[in-house]
């Protein structure tokens, strides 16, 4: 069932997302091919212009991929395609994480294609690029020779990260999710409400945040975990497990309030 | 098929009322098969219970009778669709002198009324 | 007495101040087609929300084949809102392929037959139909599961007369054996005759639940008139508001 959710709110995402994804490649592919560079018109207004349209798509791409995350649940639940959605003889939490999937695969993409756009805008960059990751593996089987057991704690320790990193993709989505389930409890100013939610929930991650690093300075002997080769991998996985616990709750509230206190009006 | 209903009175006793009337009108012939319940619930626009209701009440009147393979039918038994016929006539019969005899006709004058609308019609 | 579908057991649901339903105690059994009349604002939608599962209950339970509103619950109930529902750029051919892909009970083929009796190609796209055929899309795709409770909302509130009788058809053709249909309506006349048992529901409480003939045989009057009589209490120039209830 998952599997099936997971496409038709895929398929929903991309229909909204591909026409913004081609307009953004292709006013680079514009900028960078220079296409207009022949036309009367004088060269450096021309090239201004285009150079702000582009930094206005690519502004707009990124505005459009935290609405679209916000309006697929928001609209695709509270709205009258929930009638739908919350009648299908599935779970409620198969049908938020199903939601929570395609959103952050969503925000990858688009990621993905502002990439894509900045090569498009500037080819040579490619070369650069791959220079880049070459230098680095180089470096990086120079280090492993020279000093083995430390490198191979660092790729554990940037695995480590990246984990976490994915968690908080999924933990800033469901940060959204139970805000908007948070506000739908009220009756009237839905949306607001949940924009207010959404900022309470931060501002209580911010105290949270600051409680724990306060801990880790003023303890010593916390501080202390912190150095050394297993120090680095206290704080990854210290980070995997407040990222994960953020995100547990997260999803837990959103589940509870969508299957227990469930209102369309 | 034209089904009406009237306000005053259960459903089921309407329909078996009218298709009674069909079948000794000859609309269903003695000896042929009626539509399944549901199919002729659905002809009429009513509640397949209801169907069910008026059509068990015409066979417990040995106007139909259930086959366990063909289904429902309607009898065979002339002599139960003539008595019927003859039954349903004598009410209308009643019905209308009932109507006449409150307007104050005479026997008599029925009787002239009514040979003058027959030759009209011829 | 056959097996009880839906049980409500001092139901109460309020929104803000108002109480929308007031302690409905309610049993439906199985193999019947139920009205459920009330005037618009007497809590038809609100009941059949809950046992949906849409809306959770203030006081109160409500149970479909002995468990609340859930995944089991869901899979039993074949649901068609008193809204558009479903994404305005599917085709319909995209809509049977969820149905499909979503509901066990989902019969393609009654679908598909219907669908054809209506004239709709499965390659049109939603957004491009009427909303008088969006609507009969809808309905075909509720009415071709197999389910064991159909609770549709307002299925023939603002249709002609010849779509009134094409939806009451679909509805008597199609439904299961054994399954229930609850059909919401402010529209009596319409729907008498199909109808098993009357449930009338006024100012969230439920006033009234009897079958169609008894009523018929102890008042000597249609639900109909009953129902005009049960609601008109207080209501001078009824006969104009119920005009603007049916636009």
């Amino acid at each position: 069932m998952f599997g099936k959710l997971w496409k038709y709110e895929w398929m929903a995402m991309m229909r909204k997302m591909c026409p913004v994804y081609g307009a953004v490649l292709v006013i680079s592919l514009v900028n960078g091919l220079g296409i207009f560079s022949h036309t009367a018109l004088p060269a450096d207004f021309l090239e201004g212009l285009l150079a702000l349209l582009y930094v206005v798509a690519l502004v707009v791409l990124c505005v459009i991929t935290v609405l679209a995350v916000i309006e697929r649940f928001y609209d695709g639940l509270f709205k009258q395609e929930g009638y739908l959605m919350f009648t299908l003889p599935v779970k409620v939490r198969q049908i938020v994480a199903s939601k929570a999937c395609v959103a952050v695969l969503m925000v990858w993409v688009s990621v993905l294609a502002a990439f894509c756009s900045i090569i498009l805008l500037d080819t040579s960059m490619v070369h650069g690029i791959a220079e880049g990751f070459r230098g680095f593996f180089v470096e990086f089987m120079e280090a492993f020779h020279a000093s083995p057991a430390e490198t191979a704690h660092m790729a554990l320790f940037l695995t480590e990260l990246m984990i976490a990193g994915i968690l908080w993709c999924f933990m800033a989505a469901y940060h959204f999710y139970v805000a908007m389930a948070l506000g739908h409890l009220s009756r009237n100013h839905r949306g607001g409400l949940s924009v207010l939610w959404y900022v309470v929930i931060y501002v209580a991650g911010c105290f949270v945040n600051y409680a724990v690093w306060s801990l880790v300075r003023w303890l010593p002997a916390i501080g202390e975990l912190f150095s050394g080769v297993p120090g680095i991998h206290i704080l990854g996985i210290g980070l995997i497990l407040y990222h994960g616990a953020k995100l547990a709750l997260y999803a837990f509230g959103t589940e509870y309030i969508l299957t227990h206190r469930l209102n369309l009006e | 098929m034209n089904w009406k209903f009237t306000e005053d009175r259960p459903i089921w006793v309407q329909l078996s009322e009218q298709l009674s009337a069909q079948i000794t009108a000859g609309v269903y012939g003695p000896g042929e098969r009626l539509p399944s319940v549901r199919e002729f619930a659905a002809q009429a626009g009513v509640n397949p219970n209801t169907m069910q209701r008026a059509l068990a009440n015409l066979e417990s009147q040995g106007l139909l009778v259930t086959n366990r393979t063909a289904g429902r039918s309607v009898t065979q038994d002339m002599e139960r669709i003539r008595t019927l016929r003859a039954d349903q006539a004598r009410a209308q019969v009643a019905q209308f002198l009932e109507t006449m005899d409150s307007m104050g006709f005479s026997r008599q004058e029925i009787m002239a009324v009514l040979e003058e609308a027959i030759k009209e019609e011829a | 007495m056959s097996e009880i579908l839906m049980t409500c057991r001092g139901l109460t649901k309020r929104f803000g101040k108002k109480e929308a339903l007031s302690g409905v105690d309610l049993e439906l059994e199985a193999g019947r087609i139920v009205g459920l009349l009330g005037p618009n604002g007497s809590g038809k939608t609100t009941l059949i929300k809950l046992a949906n599962g849409l809306l959770s209950p203030d006081g109160g339970e409500i149970r479909i084949g002995g468990e609340r509103p859930g995944v089991h619950s869901k899979a039993m109930i074949s649901y068609l809102p008193d809204q558009m529902y479903v994404a305005d750029w599917m085709k319909v051919r995209d809509l049977l392929a969820m149905f499909q892909d979503f509901y066990a009970d989902f019969r393609p083929e009654v679908a598909r037959e219907l669908l054809r009796s209506l004239d709709i190609l499965p390659d049109e796209r939603m957004k491009h139909l009427s909303k008088g055929t969006k609507e009969k899309v809808q309905l075909t795709l509720v009415m071709s599961r197999a389910a064991r409770l159909y609770l549709l909302d307002e299925p023939i509130g603002g249709v002609d007369p010849a779509a009134r009788d094409f939806i009451l058809r679909t509805i008597l053709t199609n439904y299961s054996e054994d399954a229930t249909v609850l059909i919401s309506t402010h529209l009596i006349s319409d729907v008498e005759q199909v109808l098993d048992e009357a449930v009338f529901l006024k100012e969230g409480r439920v006033v009234r639940h009897d079958s169609v003939d008894d009523i018929r045989e102890q008042e000597g009057k249609s639900v109909d008139q009953l129902f005009r009589e049960v609601f008109a209490v207080g209501l001078p120039g009824r006969a104009e508001e119920e005009k603007g209830v049916r636009g």
